[in-house]
């Protein structure tokens, strides 16, 4: 992996913190340099995504270059997230991941029509993750071309 | 009196005519009774005029007294012989030349119907009740008929009779007939609105009796709906929510065993094993649980699904199976029948599927899957076509005592070790049979094979079923 590829922050929006834990696990596992963040809940990652409260300095808050978004959460679940993110010209081009428990079918069709990247199940196990993950990074980080930051 | 609207109104309905009846007879049938006897009375009187005439009355002579000189013979035997009361006889003019009534002798009738009817050849009758004027204007003390009679030669008018019948015997007959009538009608209408009465009395009761059973059965089915719903609900966000714990369990049971593994030893990796095994049966009873929650909760809307097509969906997806067991699944010819098309996937993927877990060692499983059209065997509430959808196999099969019980959610008949499985796969098939307003059975025995025996309807009315 290039260092530009390396340079991408992914910003995880998960309320269930052991589901953070085990991410994070996941990562270190799958051996990837790219800087992992967590926001808990939608408020928060629109927060740090338009640099308010307290994301206000932007330097501190990087732009992600992927997002990954757990439906089910507080305050502001994933779905109103999405939306605001998708409706947002300087936001929509982030590709945002769906990973969530969820199977639901109204979830799935649900989430593509409001324009998510790729909708993911939760794997049970904890290989099972770090295989979606390392997937992931692959595919965002390696095959796929991402929109330059213009900022 | 009545507490049902509708009842009432047929009370109303069935009242008019027990009125308009008696009505219509006592105002246009009876009146028809008095003027036919009159009419009789009438020709009887012409009848008797022309006899006289032709008898005794000069021909082509105006009357007059001369010519009439022997009239009070005969017209006394007359009045006795066809019962008059009186007998007048005029002259053309209108003067009474004779009367059996000697005070009416002399005087002239110079009313209108003498000189237009009578005087042009028609005869003149007219009914005079008891005690009111009679033609001549004189009180008559009877009732009376009187008939001008004309007496006429050619074109020529000569004179003039008149007949007073008394009908005052008559009236009384007719009367007494009319009045036995007019009872036997209003007691016939009488009795015949108590009987009404009565009737809709005693239907009002049930009626309102039925209502108010069918009001309860409302709220009953309502508490029904909201309890199976609560239940459903219940089931679902439960197996949800039980879900995501468990995935932790697992998979932090998991890193465990992967970055400490070497340190726990044996016993600790045994232990491990048995968290592992024991959220796997979770996962699986938890699964069950959603699969039965979700036959009502993720119900597809019924259309005609072809149950050969399904069978040959569900064969193609335990493939694997049927190989691994060498087992062989014969299908007969299998109807096209409304219904959710993924759940009788469902229902036929547990019964084969079954039919394959339970075979017997000894020899490979066979299973036959067939149908026969069945009629209304009166557990189902609707009547129409169904069809029953067999599916029967050579394997271990079960005591036939069991039978209830296997279809019963988490009912299992065997070890885990011996068979795997959650105990839920036949509870889902009832449980689809029964949204469809069918029903599932089996009969068995203890190595003979099973075969399970499903009712399902040809169509569907529209609604849902709830078992």
């Amino acid at each position: 992996m290039d260092d530009k590829a390396n340079s991408i922050t992914i910003l995880m929006a998960d309320d269930d913190e052991d589901d953070r834990l085990m991410t994070k696990e996941a990562f270190d596992e799958a051996k990837l340099a790219n800087e992992l963040r967590f926001v808990e809940d939608g408020e928060e990652l629109l927060d740090y995504l338009t640099h308010r409260n307290k994301y206000a300095d932007s330097s501190t808050s990087p732009r992600p270059g992927l997002i990954l978004l757990d439906l089910n959460m507080p305050r502001k679940d994933g779905r109103e997230a999405l939306r605001e993110i998708k409706a947002d010209p300087d936001l929509r081009q982030i590709p945002i991941v769906v990973l969530t428990t969820s199977k639901a079918e109204e979830d799935i069709y649900r989430s593509y029509d409001l324009g998510v990247n790729s909708f993911i199940t939760k794997p049970v196990s904890f290989e099972g993750m770090v295989f979606v993950i390392t997937t992931l990074a692959q595919y965002w980080f390696q095959i796929v071309r991402l929109p330059e930051d213009k900022k | 009196m009545f507490k049902n609207r509708i009842i009432f109104y047929v009370f109303l309905v069935i009242l008019c005519p027990g009125i308009i009846f008696p009505v219509v007879s006592i105002y246009m049938v009876h009146p028809s009774f008095t003027t036919l006897p009159i009419e009789g009375f009438e020709d009887q009187a012409v009848n008797l005029g022309v006899h006289l005439a032709e008898r005794y009355f000069p021909e082509n002579e105006p009357l007059s007294k001369e010519n009439i000189p022997l009239i009070s013979e005969y017209a006394d035997r007359h009045m006795k012989d066809f019962h008059l009361m009186k007998l007048k006889i005029f002259s053309p003019q209108g003067e009474v030349i004779y009367s059996t009534d000697s005070k009416d002798i002399g005087e002239i009738n110079q009313k209108d119907y003498f000189h237009d009817t009578v005087a042009k050849g028609r005869p003149y009758t007219k009914v005079v009740k008891k005690d009111s004027l009679s033609l001549e204007e004189k009180k008559v003390v009877s009732d009376v008929v009187e008939t001008y009679v004309p007496i006429m030669s050619g074109e020529r008018f000569n004179g003039a009779l008149e007949i007073y019948y008394d009908i005052t015997a008559n009236n009384r007959a007719l009367d007494r007939i009319v009045f036995k009538s007019w009872i036997i009608h209003l007691l016939m209408t009488i009795a015949g609105l108590v009987i009404t009465v009565v009737i809709l009395i005693q239907l009002d009761r049930i009626l309102t009796k039925q209502k108010k059973i069918e009001q309860e059965l409302k709220v009953y089915s309502e508490k029904l709906k909201k309890s199976n719903q609560e239940l459903q609900d219940f089931a679902h966000i439960a197996s949800h929510d039980l879900q995501e714990p468990l995935r932790k369990v697992a998979a932090f049971g998991e890193r465990l065993r992967m970055k400490y593994g070497n340190v726990l030893g044996e016993q600790g990796i045994d232990y491990l094993e048995r968290i592992d095994s024991a959220t796997g049966r979770m996962r699986n009873l938890i699964q069950g649980l959603l699969a039965f929650s979700r036959v009502t909760t993720k119900a597809q809307p019924f259309k005609k699904v072809d149950i050969g097509k399904v069978i040959t969906g569900v064969l193609s997806d335990l493939e694997m199976r049927i190989q691994d067991t060498g087992g062989h699944v014969e299908v007969a010819q299998l109807p096209i029948i409304d219904a959710d098309p993924l759940q009788m996937q469902q229902l036929f993927q547990n019964l084969i599927g079954n039919a394959l877990k339970f075979h017997n060692k000894d020899h490979p499983p066979l299973v036959r899957v067939s149908a026969e059209p069945s009629g209304d065997n009166g557990v189902h509430a609707r009547p129409g076509r169904y069809y029953r959808i067999i599916v029967e196999d050579n394997g271990i099969g079960f005591d036939n005592k069991y039978e209830e019980r296997i279809f019963g959610v988490f009912q299992r008949l065997h070890g885990r070790k011996e068979y795997e499985g959650s105990g839920i796969g036949l509870s889902v098939c009832k449980k689809i049979a029964e949204r469809h307003g069918g029903t599932i059975s089996a009969k068995s025995a203890p190595g003979e094979g099973a075969k399970f025996i499903i009712t399902l309807p040809e169509k569907q009315g529209g609604g849902e079923h709830h078992g």
